[in-house]
């Protein structure tokens, strides 16, 4: 009797261990097969599961059928204005894969924080990684390259460089405004307010570091950052460069901002004992190219304005 | 002169930060930490119960989860201070918890099963309240778990002023306090008032919690191992222990605060003090239980009691098979688009309903085997409040892939799946060890699983914290996201499972007897310590499979053995039978639900699963109890 249980559990075991193993063989055989190594260009009906590419698509002139957390983009990044038309798919991170294969997609533009969910897209349509933000590398060659990818996917490769150029363009325009200002090579700290005791600040290899370099100004942190190019730090951080200014990307609401620097810690930080604390209006700081200008265009503005109201 | 210590001046920010950030962190992390040990050790004396802690019986997480609502409905919640939310919050939860608990005479255990049911319910739907409201919540990732950091003196002034009132009420009370916890006999027969001097001190404890969550956020553990430290150096009075553990707490949360700040400067990241309290509080608590006999109480076995002994025969299991048919088809059929809701003709638009099948089928499959995995640890553990998910096991899972995914760098489901089995077989090779030194102790051996399950989960969330980004996308189903599941994996769970269902079946007769303790089925010359390790394996094995397509908090290997049994389903076929059907339609109609419900957002539906399951279970403890006390 206990010879044949003993015959049932190898084989259950067995049995358990082969069917296991085939997922595996299974999947790795399925990129390959898949329609994503055909070559796409000009497409029509593109879904775009990030922010980032979203306003790229939209800058180049391109209107997807549908993007993740389309009413997101409302609120966090805004400009390019996204058209009604454009269907809501679902969460960045989890996106709603019926409502995708209902907008019958011609193109799926992903990225690689998405990877695990690459077999299911691609299942939908053929599927394009394309990662801005989040690389660990230098986050502004990312998102040029990022830039010129998208362009070639969709047929607006030219219209990839003029908005390429455009930034250029508006960073040499914003850094000689500063210059003109006086405010060249100000350290600047540029941070996200997550609490009242509780920063974001963007260091090296971030869009804002890119952005606060082309513009002539210094990064004051200087400090370790994470893969996307920020270091959550304490208020504190902030003194560390008694010369900087602060700016803060938007949205951000003033008792937020009263919750840092309008405590008895925070009135005593340089920057707001000197009143260099600028709050910007909506800037995504993890974006593509229009994100950057928009930056770039908003910390020239903001530093400007101040030292012309205290400026004598 | 200016000393710089009370006056700082305000062009030397260094003077300034000593003052206004240093000096006040010192102060909270002393305070609150003592006001979380005076409120656990008030706890456990009233209830008699060495579970009870701000963190057992929901009260911390009903204050953060009232506060984030605050947030979230922003200018509006203005009308009231955040105090004021978090205390209606906490008295919420602890008043439900409350409620359980008199209805089953303050069963220790019962009481922090209900308040742990209550917490992962809250913490499940302030992850979902996260889910659509990332940005305007992010504060809760660091708030939620105890950041220290301060600007000025306000937190350290209201938590003093909390404190020595709540410190002074209750050695005040600690003759009252002492009556309680010799027992409610006693306490009247010399003329107490038992429930309203209870209520009163648990009020007390309620509102203390309430204030240090409002000003520093969740820190676990503190309450709960603090006092349990205390009792075991056997303190001689009630105020001598309320005492022992104010101060003893005060210093746990300072020291953890240092540890914490040490950390954020050795790793560039910002670690709140929370995560350090369960990384340690937890490991040192299962050291403390596991050195320590503890007076042995009766064992009592639920259910077993009224002599009759009902057995739902096929009738039963054909009702479950035709819900889960049906729930499977609407699963299946029904969909909803942004636009409405509309009905899928598998002819009609075959590539639609291909690609909803495997997330179906997945999600009915891993509630089978989830719930399987939990009547098989009730079994091994001998008691009936166990389950994957409270004794750890769950977490045991998570830990093995995380860990292989980072540090190894494995990213293959099947290599994960099989790593997540070595970590739940881990956790339960521990969680039984100490069960089988206390077998007689549910409430240490339930304490013990929590313990090891905060422990794994705060390792998950550090590791994760340090992850590279594939591997955190990779984790995606920590959150019990089915989006992920293939057909062959769905394939390869179903046969995994219909073996499992095989050799439990083909040695249903040792399983059973297994159920009866140590000594009867070793008396029938069973070789109990085979059998055990068998079941041990299996249950860590679909465990396993399931936390990786449900995420490790769904809930169902608890709630569905129990709705088996509360159906007297009793014979153990019935019971295996009845028990997958109970996890397969709980499964499938949460993922359904977090399908549909908000779409086109989806809520994961191991999250629904946490939040309906919970709630199914609250409602059942109390509702069985009534059905008991009116019999």
């Amino acid at each position: 009797m206990t010879r044949r249980f003993v015959c049932q559990l190898v084989f259950a075991a067995l049995a358990g261990l082969t069917l296991l193993a085939a997922p595996a063989g299974a999947r790795a055989a399925g990129p390959e097969a898949g329609p994503a190594s055909t070559p796409v260009s000009g497409k029509e009906r593109i879904v775009v599961m990030e922010w980032a590419g979203l306003e790229t698509l939209l800058a180049l002139g391109v209107t997807p059928v549908g993007a993740a957390d389309a009413g997101g983009y409302r609120e966090w990044v805004s400009t390019p204005a996204l058209p009604e038309a454009v269907a809501e798919v679902g969460s960045r991170q989890e996106p709603n894969l019926e409502e995708l294969a209902r907008l019958k997609p011609d193109l799926i533009l992903s990225h690689a924080h998405l990877r695990p969910l690459k077999g299911k897209l691609e299942a939908i349509a053929p599927v394009e990684d394309v990662t801005l933000n989040g690389t660990g590398t230098d986050t502004y060659e990312a998102v040029l390259e990022g830039t010129r990818r998208i362009g070639a996917l969709t047929g607006k490769a030219q219209a990839a460089e003029a908005l390429i150029d455009s930034a250029d363009t508006a960073f040499e325009a914003d850094a000689s405004k500063l210059a003109a200002a006086g405010l060249a090579g100000r350290s600047i700290y540029f941070v996200r307010i997550i609490d009242g005791n509780a920063l974001r600040v963007h260091g090296k290899g971030s869009v804002a570091g890119t952005v606060l370099s082309r513009l002539g100004l210094t990064n004051a942190y200087q400090g370790t950052v994470n893969e996307w190019g920020f270091a959550t730090v304490e208020p504190s951080a902030l003194a560390e460069d008694p010369k900087a200014a602060i700016v803060v990307a938007g949205p951000v609401r003033d008792d937020q901002m009263a919750a840092v620097f309008d405590t008895p810690l925070g009135r005593a930080l340089p920057a707001v004992r000197a009143k260099a604390v600028h709050g910007l209006p909506v800037t995504w700081t993890f974006g593509g190219i229009p994100s950057a200008i928009h930056m770039a265009d908003a910390i020239a503005a903001a530093l400007t304005q101040r030292s012309a109201e205290t400026g004598n | 002169m200016r000393l710089g210590l009370f006056d700082p001046p305000e062009d030397v920010f260094a003077a300034v930060m000593f003052h206004y950030a240093t000096l006040p962190r010192i102060v909270v992390s002393l305070v609150a930490g003592a006001s979380l040990g005076l409120a656990g050790a008030a706890m456990q004396a009233v209830l008699r119960n060495p579970l009870a802690s701000p963190t057992t019986l929901g009260v911390s997480a009903g204050a953060q989860f009232a506060l984030a609502l605050a947030a979230l409905a922003g200018p509006a919640a203005t009308v009231l201070p955040r105090e004021a939310w978090s205390l209606c919050g906490a008295l919420a939860a602890t008043g439900l918890v409350y409620l359980i608990g008199r209805r089953t005479g303050f069963e220790p255990a019962r009481l922090a099963l209900a308040g742990m049911a209550i917490t992962l319910f809250l913490s499940a739907a302030s992850a979902a309240l996260i889910l659509f409201n990332e940005q305007q919540l992010a504060f809760l990732f660091l708030w939620g778990s105890g950041h220290l950091a301060q600007s000025d003196w306000t937190s350290a002034t209201i938590l003093i002023a909390a404190f020595v009132a709540a410190l002074a009420a209750l050695i005040a009370a600690s003759r009252a306090i002492g009556l309680l916890a010799v027992g409610d006999q006693l306490a009247a027969s010399v003329g107490l008032k038992t429930e309203t001097a209870r209520l009163a001190v648990l009020l007390l404890a309620v509102a203390l919690t309430a204030c240090v969550v409002t000003r520093i956020g969740v820190v676990g553990f503190v309450g709960l191992a603090i006092p349990a430290i205390v009792r075991l150096c056997r303190p001689r009075s009630v105020a001598r222990s309320l005492l022992a553990s104010a101060v003893l707490g005060g210093l746990a949360l300072f020291a953890a605060d240092a540890l914490a700040q040490l950390s954020s400067e050795l790793t560039g990241r910002l670690v709140p003090a929370g995560a350090v309290t369960a990384l340690f509080g937890a490991p040192v608590l299962f050291v403390l239980l596991s050195r320590t006999r503890l007076p042995a109480r009766p064992h009592q076995p639920a259910g077993h009691t009224d002599g009759r002994f009902h057995d739902a025969g096929l009738g039963l299991l054909a009702g479950l098979a035709a819900t889960l048919v049906v729930v499977a088809a609407a699963a299946l059929l029904i969909g909803r688009t942004g636009a409405g809701w509309e009905l899928l003709a598998p002819s009609g638009d075959g590539a639609l309903f291909l690609a909803r099948l495997p997330r179906v089928a997945g999600a009915l499959l891993a509630g089978a085997a989830i719930a399987l995995s939990g009547l098989l640890v009730q079994k091994i553990v001998g008691n009936d409040l166990a389950s994957p998910e409270l004794l750890g096991i769950s977490n045991g899972a998570a830990a093995g892939i995380v860990f292989s995914a980072l540090v190894l760098g494995v990213l293959s489901r099947t290599a994960l799946l099989l790593s997540g089995i070595v970590g739940a077989l881990g956790a339960t090779l521990v969680v039984l060890w100490f069960a089988r030194r206390h077998r007689d102790q549910i409430a240490a051996v339930l304490l013990a699983g929590i313990a090891l399950g905060v422990f794994l989960d705060s390792i998950i969330r550090i590791a994760l914290a340090t992850a590279s980004m594939q591997a955190v996308a990779l984790l995606t189903w920590l959150s019990g996201s089915s989006v992920l599941v293939s057909l062959p994996e769905v394939l390869g769970l179903g046969l995994l499972l219909a073996a499992t269902v095989a050799v439990v079946l083909a040695f249903r007769r040792p399983v059973a007897l297994i159920d009866l303790g140590a000594e009867v089925p070793q008396a029938l010359g069973l070789k109990v310590r085979a059998v055990q390790t068998g079941m041990l394996a299996l249950a860590a094995l679909l465990a396993s499979a399931a936390t990786m397509v449900i995420g490790p908090l769904s809930f169902v290997g608890l709630l569905a053995p129990h709705l088996a049994r509360a159906l007297r389903a009793r014979r153990l076929a019935v019971q295996v039978a009845a028990t997958l059907l109970l996890g397969a339609i709980v499964m499938t109609l949460s993922d359904f639900v977090g399908r549909v419900a908000m779409a086109p957002w989806q809520v994961p539906g191991g999250l629904v699963a946490g939040l309906v399951g919970s709630l199914g279970f609250i409602l059942l403890t109390s509702r069985r109890r009534v059905a008991g006390a009116g019999a």
